[in-house]
């Protein structure tokens, strides 16, 4: 079994380019090989590469210039040529030399023609000889440089061959073989490694920035790696290694060291290839090697598990971490077998070690289907994994056929709290699962983690994160708001995105998330886009239904470790479907129901605190309190509404309208109203949700004070929050200029909410023709009428005959209202009844002689301007006229006289005709 | 491919310092000296008692001729030869005791003995100037009889014949007093005819200077034939302790850099020296030579020369001459740590050792390494004896290298070469890019091992031998 390493082996994969860079995390990693034995990253390389068929595996770094990890590397630098006689003994008068400068490889000083004498020599310069003179090899000269004990510290090259014999090839920490190289002759000699085709050779530049940057020949090294890059092939491979997380900063630093003109366009080259490129991230360790890691130091130090079969979940969490090297891990599971602590989730997490969920032994797919709800959702990717187990099938065959391997990236939309993030998280997990991605983590970005405010920054940040969600998941919430970016930073990511998408389409699957009107506008704007994400792979969450919702609701009251009462679950089940019914695009779903979860602990944790004290509780108090459940009482106020009440009696709820004179079509619109309300209750479905409705009449009708009272009522019926009336004109909606119309109507709109916008005379909207800025009003009001159903009544009034030409001009806006109520204009007998009413109001009575006056000057005013009649203002203006009249009259009585002379109308005091 | 050579290279100064230091131990050629000594001993003693026995066969023939002579001047020389026969003992006995001694005090002995025989010389000749003034009080008597003093004449003609015949019997008269026993045979010749002539008076006054000048001659010439044997006997000493002293250093132990003798390295003097110390051996038999030849024997001022000079200068030489070899040893096994040092650089760089020896496999000569580099370049490196003393040498590093790269990256490989190497103590200054295309036959080391390149022959063309082929020290 080679004794690689999977994010090695992946990583390592050189093609045909001469040069091949390694970047990421990984690169100043340990590593834990399927051998279970710890490897640093040169030795784990040397393993990957020789396992890769690389007969000869030189290193080279800033610091130890050209070293080696097995004999066999060394011994092919080192090696004589062939058939090399060795010189014979140099010729003295008495016969053979003490010993012969027979270059056969270095001796020791201490040979064994030295004698004791020969110590001196020995301690002077230390280390081999090479020749033997006639004083054999003693070394007469004196070396500053032996002295320090720089270069001898290691001995000769060859000298250790010999050390290498002793042991195997695959030692897992083999020394390192410096050659003490100074930089020009290690160009030459890396130049002829890349150039010779005999040993299949590769050369490792650890810590490359440094190299690049300190090598004393920048120049040479610079021309070399041209050479090698646009050279002829020879099967060599030079492989530079840089720490940067981030390709971009790869190509940045390469950049910035100045002098390497060929290379910095040759990593620029990779960020354009589509395939075949020539660099590769190693990332952090994945699952299996944390799980072989955690048994190396189990093994090795001694550490203790708390929980056998836990160990695979736990290494998938540790994996889920992200951004942290097995050296981290090892450091600190090293820490705890030497603290005697059993390794488990539990402890890695109170050390804050491990932040991730912990996986709880389920695969994906059963955690998918414990989800609540989103069943469309998990057919989706039902269906995406058959698929793709399927093609895997047969491309295992041969049979894939040069068909377009299928698009894993994915399109979430819904609103809010719908579980997009953690389907996304589960999607990461199953692709993983299916042999797509490595690790499977989530990365989860805003766009404010993409965008930056100055140019350049945005590609930056996008890749940087890109870098971190290589072999996962790249989750981006409300995509959509890429394209509304200032400045074009938002185009600056998503190009940045599609290139990466494509480079790197292996290793990362993008999901993309946000509202459905907002993400088909946003995939719609860039061809890319479209072409990435098709449209089978957009997945709609549709917001969750009022059970699902008490489930969840439930379900986070139960995590919390809360009991609750019958009658509690009871009226949650109100308040959850009200909130679902009364709904909009903000609705936060899931979210809304962890929010009241936490709002109802807080209630109860108010309501059973001992009264009048915030001290530590005893024990005994604790156990009464921490076990009383949550009751109806801990709902929050502002839930409340949605509760059910009694519906009360349509007599009661139309006692109001019994003050008003007429009204008799309105009255019969709320009775139908509170009857289905009955019905529904008494069926136990939903609710109702109040109506939009149209007060057609003749102004003066009482329609103002109707949809006052309407809206009460809707409140009282629990069909609206809080019922209040915002009465808006022509003016308080539009405005003069393009674009703020939306605004100032959408402005009402919102002030309305949970309450009435009543819009009088709502066919003004309509005046200026087909350019006229009410029709963006009309248009802004729409949408807002059909998405806030439930939370805003709107109802428009105006003339008859108006209004039936504006709704006709408006199909749209005359659909969404439901509800028609004619307000029409009063006969005279009702208008008499009302004057009565409002001289009696006013303390005033009218003598018999003065009402029947009254009742002709109404009819001739009524007759004399049909369309116009101003009704309940016509009485006012006649009431006010009399009142005059009869102050005039009653000016020259004395003070003295009776109130009653004060307060009563006579027939005098009548005008005598309508005004003009 | 394309060659190109670097050449330089610089130990140094320091690092020869220390050598030559450490060489310089080996100046001390006289450690063995007792041993040496010991083994002249016997030799010395033979020479002792050869001077000896000739100087007592002297005086016997003295003796018989004294025996002869008239009674006063039979107890004259008796006298004379007493003293003279006791300072030959004292002599040689002293003689056979400075063959024991070591060099400094032998040569202290033989000055005090010159000494002493100088200063006994000078008494002996007052003595007889006294003695003589004795006997011409006495001759004013005789001068007044005639017939006495013709009598007396005659006896001291005779006298002196007998003295002039020991002389020119026994003493080597020629050798230390040229002509001075010719002149005095006239006088003697003279007075005879004034004798013959019936002058009694002027004839014994002529007589009697005849005797006196042939009995100072005789004492003249034994005591200057004593000295000459004595400083022959100093002077074959000291040629024979230099003789032995050449063959205990012939076969040295080798020195490290650092002066630490290596007992089992050996330094084999001659073959380090190339061939000086069979000169100087040779040079030193020669004279030995000289000492003996009878036929033309050496004065005694040469043999004073050669005690007082020429031993103590064959002496040097030999010190010189051992020194040499051991620097020349020493200059050689640099050779190959230089060529280490930069061969390890260079495979510490990524180049293989292919190869290396010494010019024509002899330790003197040039080392030559090859390395080569897996993308078929080569470097030979060659470590030369410099012209500039036995120990320097010269590196030259000579690059055939493969067309690839720039002639800039060549230029910085050649840089940094020459800093691997000053970090390792050669001061390889700024390499020197040499024109032209080294020689292609540096690369074959089989040929080198067969026979060493002559020097120079790889200047570049239109450049003068050795021009900027790199700097030299010692």
């Amino acid at each position: 079994m080679a004794a690689t390493v999977e994010r090695l082996a992946e990583a390592v994969r050189p093609g045909g380019d001469a040069v091949f860079v390694l970047y990421g995390i990984g690169t100043d990693d340990v590593f834990v090989s399927r051998d279970y034995q710890e490897r640093g990253i040169e030795e784990a390389l040397w393993e990957e590469l020789r396992a890769g068929g690389f007969d000869r595996v030189a290193f080279c770094s800033a610091r130890d210039s050209l070293y080696f990890r097995d004999a066999d590397s060394a011994g092919y630098t080192n090696r004589a040529r062939s058939g090399r006689r060795h010189p014979r003994p140099a010729r003295t008068p008495d016969g053979p030399a003490p010993d012969g400068p027979a270059p056969d490889g270095p001796a020791s000083d201490g040979s064994a023609s030295d004698g004791p004498a020969s110590a001196a020599g020995a301690g002077r310069a230390g280390g081999m000889r090479y020749f033997s003179g006639p004083q054999g090899r003693r070394m007469q000269l004196r070396s500053p440089a032996s002295v320090s004990g720089v270069a001898d510290s290691d001995g000769p090259l060859s000298g250790a061959a010999a050390d290498y014999e002793a042991r195997p090839a695959a030692a897992v920490s083999a020394p390192r073989r410096r050659t003490g190289m100074r930089d020009t002759f290690l160009i030459q000699m890396l130049e002829h490694y890349m150039t010779q085709d005999e040993v299949r050779t590769a050369v490792a530049v650890v810590r490359a920035d440094q190299f690049l940057a300190h090598v004393g020949e920048r120049r040479a090294f610079s021309e070399a790696l041209g050479r090698w890059i646009t050279g002829p092939r020879t099967g060599n491979v030079c492989l530079l290694l840089f720490h940067h997380r981030g390709w971009d900063r790869v190509v940045e630093e390469v950049r910035g060291l100045g002098g390497y003109s060929t290379l910095a366009e040759f990593l620029d080259d990779q960020s354009q290839r589509r395939s075949g490129r020539a660099c590769a991230q190693v990332g952090e360790p994945t699952a299996a090697e944390l799980e072989r890691l955690v048994h190396l130091v189990r093994l090795r130090h001694g550490l203790c598990v708390a929980d056998w079969a836990e160990i695979p979940r736990l290494a998938a969490a540790m994996a889920g971490e992200g951004a942290l090297g097995a050296r981290r891990w090892l450091h600190s599971l090293t820490g705890l077998a030497r603290a005697g602590i059993p390794l488990s989730a539990r402890e890695l997490r109170a050390r804050g070690e491990l932040t991730t969920a912990m996986p709880d032994g389920r695969d994906a797919w059963e955690r998918l289907d414990e989800l609540t709800g989103l069943a469309p959702v998990k057919e989706h990717l039902r269906r995406l994994a058959r698929r793709m187990a399927l093609e895997d099938a047969r491309r295992a065959v041969g049979r894939a056929g040069r068909a377009e391997a299928q698009a894993l990236h994915l399109v979430f939309t819904g609103n809010p709290g719908t579980g997009k993030t953690t389907v996304a998280r589960l999607v990461g997990e199953i692709y993983q699962d299916l042999g797509v991605l490595r690790r499977g983590h989530l990365v989860s970005a805003e766009v404010s983690d993409l965008v930056a405010g100055f140019v350049g920054q945005t590609a930056i940040n996008t890749n940087r994160l890109v870098d971190e969600a290589l072999d996962g998941v790249l989750f981006i919430d409300e995509a959509y708001r890429l394209t509304e970016q200032a400045g074009g930073f938002g185009q600056e990511a998503i190009d940045a995105l599609l290139t990466r998408m494509e480079n790197d389409r292996d290793r990362l699957v993008v999901i993309v998330a946000g509202y459905p009107v907002r993400m088909t506008d946003f995939l719609g704007s860039n061809p890319g886009l479209r072409s990435r994400f098709p449209a089978a792979n957009v997945v709609d969450f549709p917001d969750f239904s009022p059970d699902e919702l008490l489930a969840i609701l439930l379900g986070e009251l139960t995590r919390a470790e809360l009991a609750w009462t019958p009658e509690l679950a009871d009226e949650l089940r109100q308040a959850v479907t009200g909130l679902h019914r009364v709904r909009d695009g903000s609705f936060g779903n899931a979210r809304t129901m962890r929010e009241l979860a936490a709002e109802l602990r807080d209630e109860w944790s108010q309501r059973v605190f001992p009264a009048g004290g915030v001290a530590r509780l005893d024990a005994a108090s604790a156990e009464t309190v921490l076990t009383e459940p949550l009751r109806p009482a801990d709902i929050p106020e502002r839930y409340r509404v949605y509760l059910r009440r009694a519906v009360p009696r349509v007599e009661e709820v139309l006692a109001e309208f019994d003050t008003l004179v007429g009204m008799g079509a309105v009255k019969d619109v709320l009775r139908g109203l509170v009857a289905r309300l009955r019905h529904r209750q008494r069926l136990g479905s939903d609710g109702v949700l109040a109506p939009h409705l149209l007060f057609v009449g003749p102004p003066g009708t009482g329609k103002t004070t109707v949809a006052r009272l309407l809206g009460r009522m809707l409140h009282s019926l629990g069909l609206l929050g809080r019922g209040h009336v915002v009465e808006v004109t022509r003016e308080r909606l539009v405005a003069g200029y393009v674009g703020q119309t939306a605004s100032r109507t959408e402005e009402r709109i919102q002030e309305a909410l949970d309450g009435v916008l009543f819009i009088d005379e709502a066919y003004s909207l309509a005046r200026g023709g087909e350019n006229d800025f009410g029709q963006e009003a009309v248009d802004t009001l729409v949408p807002a009428m059909e998405n806030l159903r439930g939370r805003l009544v709107v109802i428009a009034a105006g003339y008859p005959a108006a209004m039936d030409a504006f709704l006709a001009r408006n199909e749209g806006l005359s659909s969404r209202f439901t509800e028609r109520v004619e307000f029409p204009g009063y006969t005279v007998e009702e208008l008499a009844e009302i004057l009565r009413r409002m001289a009696s109001d006013a303390g005033y009575t009218l003598s018999p002689a003065a009402g029947a006056r009254a009742s002709g000057w109404l009819r001739a005013a009524r007759s004399a301007r049909l369309d116009d009649f101003g009704n309940g203002r016509a009485v006012r203006t006649l009431l006010d006229r009399m009142e005059a009249r009869l102050a005039e009259r009653t000016l020259s009585l004395p003070d003295g006289a009776g109130r009653d002379a004060l307060t009563t109308f006579l027939p005098d005091d009548v005008p005598a005709g309508p005004p003009r | 491919m394309s060659g190109r050579k670097t050449a330089f290279v610089r130990i140094e100064e320091s690092e020869w310092r220390r050598a030559q230091r450490a060489a310089a131990r080996l100046r001390d050629v006289q450690s063995d000296l007792p041993q040496v000594i010991e083994g002249v001993r016997e030799q010395a003693r033979r020479d002792a008692q050869q001077a000896a026995d000739e100087i007592q066969r002297r005086q016997r023939s003295a003796e018989r001729t004294i025996d002869q002579l008239s009674s006063r001047a039979r107890e004259l020389e008796s006298e004379v030869n007493r003293r003279l026969d006791e300072q030959a003992r004292q002599m040689f006995d002293s003689l056979d005791s400075t063959a024991t001694q070591v060099r400094d005090e032998a040569r202290k002995a033989l000055a005090e003995r010159e000494r002493a025989l100088r200063s006994a010389v000078a008494q002996e000749r007052r003595r007889r100037e006294r003695d003589v003034s004795e006997l011409r009080g006495g001759l004013a008597e005789l001068a007044a009889d005639r017939k006495r003093a013709v009598e007396a004449a005659s006896r001291w003609v005779r006298d002196a014949h007998a003295v002039r015949d020991l002389i020119r019997e026994t003493l080597p008269f020629d050798r230390y007093a040229p002509g001075r026993l010719e002149a005095l045979e006239r006088d003697l010749a003279a007075v005879g005819d004034v004798l013959d002539a019936g002058l009694g008076e002027a004839a014994l006054a002529g007589a009697q200077r005849a005797y006196h000048g042939l009995s100072d001659l005789r004492v003249e010439l034994e005591w200057a034939d004593r000295e000459w044997h004595l400083l022959r006997a100093a002077a074959r000493d000291a040629l024979l302790v230099v003789q032995g002293l050449i063959e205990h250093n012939a076969d040295r132990a080798a020195v490290d850099a650092d002066g630490e003798e290596l007992p089992d390295v050996p330094l084999e003097v001659d073959y380090w020296s190339n061939g000086a110390l069979s000169r100087l051996r040779a040079e030193v038999a020669a004279t030995l030579g000289l000492l003996v030849d009878e036929a033309s024997p050496p004065s005694t001022d040469t043999m004073r020369e050669l005690v007082d000079q020429r031993a103590p200068a064959f002496e040097r030489r030999l010190a010189e001459i051992v020194e040499e070899a051991g620097l020349a040893q020493l200059g050689s096994q640099l050779r190959a740590n230089i060529a280490d040092i930069v061969v390890r650089t260079l495979v510490d760089n990524g180049f293989s050792l292919a190869d290396a020896t010494y010019g024509g496999e002899d330790y003197r000569n040039a080392f030559f390494a090859k390395v080569e580099h897996p993308d078929g370049g080569e470097v030979v490196v060659d470590v030369s004896p410099s012209t500039a003393g036995p120990a320097a040498c010269e590196l030259k590093v000579l690059s055939y290298d493969r067309d690839t790269g720039s002639e800039e990256i060549r230029e910085a490989r050649a840089r940094e070469l020459a800093a691997a190497l000053r970090e390792h103590g050669l001061d390889a200054g700024v390499p020197q890019p040499a024109g032209g295309e080294p020689d292609a036959r540096y690369r074959d080391i089989e040929s080198i091992r067969r026979a060493a390149p002559q020097a120079g022959t790889d200047a570049p063309q239109g450049r003068p031998a050795g021009a900027g082929l790199g700097k030299r020290s010692g």
